[in-house]
């Protein structure tokens, strides 16, 4: 049997390993599914090739794909996300004059905050490098400084630069810290002169972050083969997040057409040891960067609406209209329905208080009791969307 | 009379900035600016302030340039890419080309249109020239390769270059191998052992 190929575009992040451990340890081939894998070098490549049918399907920025879906790019085009590729995995990075500037300010969230909080009403402006300008990563970051007491606009600005050349921005001095996806911080930390400051999973435990982005005319017409999809990243997905496959994982990532950095760089992330300064410290924390898990790879409504809510008035448009297509851009009943065949235990409702679960707990299931973990703000915020 | 458009280029390498500016030149006069740093790039764009900004798809920076175009400060130029939303044929031969251009809102299409034609003439033509240097490197390693085994035939076994490259061409067409692959084998064999 002559397996179905699927094009799929990357950008070469730690996160983008369900999808390429799919393809190279024969999950997808078992579902009959053939998955060519696509480089690109930046997300507007992603975006654009997304658009223009290149690529039906893409690993990508899950804000990205909630602007494409409002038609915010050049070229709109709706989309369908039935599976989360990731939660977590963003480092912020400070260069090294807003480490001196910070000193030995507790490295967590809440320190961190009050002290930039204080900096920035002294008159420091900060400028925070992103990746793409509609990212978790500028969300998380203005959710933070916000709780903190920071108001955007004005006092915080952020510039853009691909995940591979926010380091170099930084040391030419244009920016005072960014924040980026695995392995791209641990790889700045390797070259000196910078500090991890803070993990994405320090302001929130449970961030939606890159999701499998569907063009939803693809999902419609090909509805077997994205079932087929959906299995094969869910096997791999577990795959991945076995501590044991930690290190192979690293080397499959590493190759030239893959990440093309080194495999004992990209493993801090998969096994959660940080090498947070030049000085060696290692940060070990939970969920640094999950990739596996059913209530990680499901699509939780909740965590649509929370970003349609944060993104809305940012890109000027009312709150209502962007939770319309946020709510109905992620898919849990795909995704409920690809993995049923397995017998896999999926949660059973779609949306859930994000920030209710400070510790891991079990919820329900379509099969009984579901081990969940932790989903939680640094702030202790909750976020009843159902109120 | 209408003003001149301000073009700029956003390419490191030399060569591909060269051909692109060559080639707006015959089709018109432009104002064009070729920016190679790309650290800076928003801002030295910001400060430029072109009617259009042609850049490689390959090109990491282009990220960068969406501040630009979500920029929606009333003070600032809004920039879309490509000429048209609605010319999809013409975006599609771009992205084939791999070239992406963004065009200030409101500038005419007619003005637009032949400047993206030649940008997407000219990518593909230096596509096609940095392939040609590929095979034409690639030939170069395999005549020295083959030179090499030549060498290491002869001095095994005793025999002359003629003999040598006959040797090397009949266990090729024996095996259904191209000469250069046996040559590199036996070239690679040989470091091993030696």
């Amino acid at each position: 049997m002559s397996l179905s190929e699927i094009d799929i575009g990357f950008v070469p992040l730690t996160d983008a390993a369900t999808l390429i451990v799919a393809k190279e340890m024969g999950f997808a081939a078992e579902e009959g599914l053939e998955l060519n894998l696509h480089k690109e070098v930046s997300w507007s490549n992603i975006r654009d090739k997304v658009s223009m049918g290149i690529y039906p399907i893409a690993h990508m920025l899950s804000p990205l794909a909630l602007a494409m879906s409002l038609g915010l790019g050049p070229m709109p085009v709706r989309i369908t996300v039935p599976f989360v590729l990731s939660q977590n995995g963003n480092t912020l990075v400070a260069g090294p004059e807003l480490v001196q500037k910070l000193g030995d300010v507790a490295r967590d969230a809440a320190s961190l905050g009050r002290h930039l909080a204080l900096e920035i009403a002294r008159g420091f402006s900060l400028n925070i490098g992103v990746p793409f300008p509609q990212s978790m990563h500028r969300e998380l970051v203005r959710y933070w400084l916000e709780a903190c007491g920071v108001e955007e606009p004005g006092s915080v600005s952020f510039s853009v630069a691909s995940p591979s050349m926010l380091g170099k921005v930084l040391a030419a001095n244009e920016i005072d810290a960014f924040m980026v996806g695995e392995p791209w911080g641990s790889l700045a930390v390797e070259q000196g002169n910078t500090e991890i400051l803070l993990c994405g999973s320090a302001i929130w435990s449970a961030a939606p972050e890159k999701v499998l982005a569907v063009r939803d005319d693809w999902a419609t017409d090909n509805s077997e083969a994205l079932q087929r999809l959906i299995r094969a990243l869910y096997r791999a997905s577990l795959w991945v997040g076995d501590q044991k496959n930690a290190m192979s994982t690293a080397e499959i990532l590493s190759l030239p057409q893959y990440v093309d950095v080194g495999s004992e760089i990209i493993e801090h992330a998969l096994t959660g040891e940080l090498v947070i300064d030049g000085k060696g410290r290692v940060g070990k924390r939970e969920g640094i960067l999950r990739l596996s898990g059913p209530t990680v790879t499901f699509p939780w409504i909740s965590g649509a609406t929370w970003i349609a809510d944060r993104v809305a008035q940012h890109w000027g448009l009312s709150r209502t209209a962007v939770r319309i297509e946020a709510e109905s851009m992620f898919r849990p009943d795909l995704y409920r329905q690809a993995l049923d065949v397995l017998g896999v235990n999926t949660p059973a409702s779609d949306s859930r208080i994000e920030g209710g679960l400070v510790d891991t707990k079990t919820i329900d299931g379509t099969h009984g009791p579901l081990f969940a973990d932790a989903d939680s703000f640094f702030d202790g915020r909750k976020f009843d969307f159902s109120a | 009379m209408v003003e001149k458009l301000h073009i700029a280029v956003v390419e490191e390498n030399a060569k591909r900035a060269e051909t692109i500016v060559e080639g707006l030149r015959t089709t018109g006069d432009y104002i064009i600016n070729v920016v190679g740093d790309s650290v800076g790039l928003s801002r030295t764009l910001a400060e430029l302030n072109p009617d259009i900004v042609l850049m490689a798809l390959d090109n990491p920076s282009r990220d960068m340039l969406e501040e630009l175009t979500a920029a929606s400060s009333p003070a600032e130029r809004p920039v879309a890419m490509f000429v048209d939303k609605s010319d999809s044929a013409m975006m599609q031969s771009a992205i084939n080309a791999g070239v992406s251009a963004y065009v200030v809102d409101g500038l005419r299409q007619d003005r637009i249109k032949p400047i993206l034609e030649v940008a997407i003439t000219r990518f593909h033509s230096f596509a096609r020239i940095r392939a040609e240097l590929t095979a034409t490197k690639a030939a170069l390693a395999e005549r020295k390769t083959i030179d090499r085994a030549k060498g290491l035939l002869m001095k095994a076994r005793g025999i002359n270059e003629d003999a040598a490259y006959a040797l090397l061409r009949k266990t090729a067409m024996d095996q259904g191998k191209r000469i250069a692959e046996v040559a590199e084998s036996l070239v690679t064999a040989a470091g091993l052992l030696s």
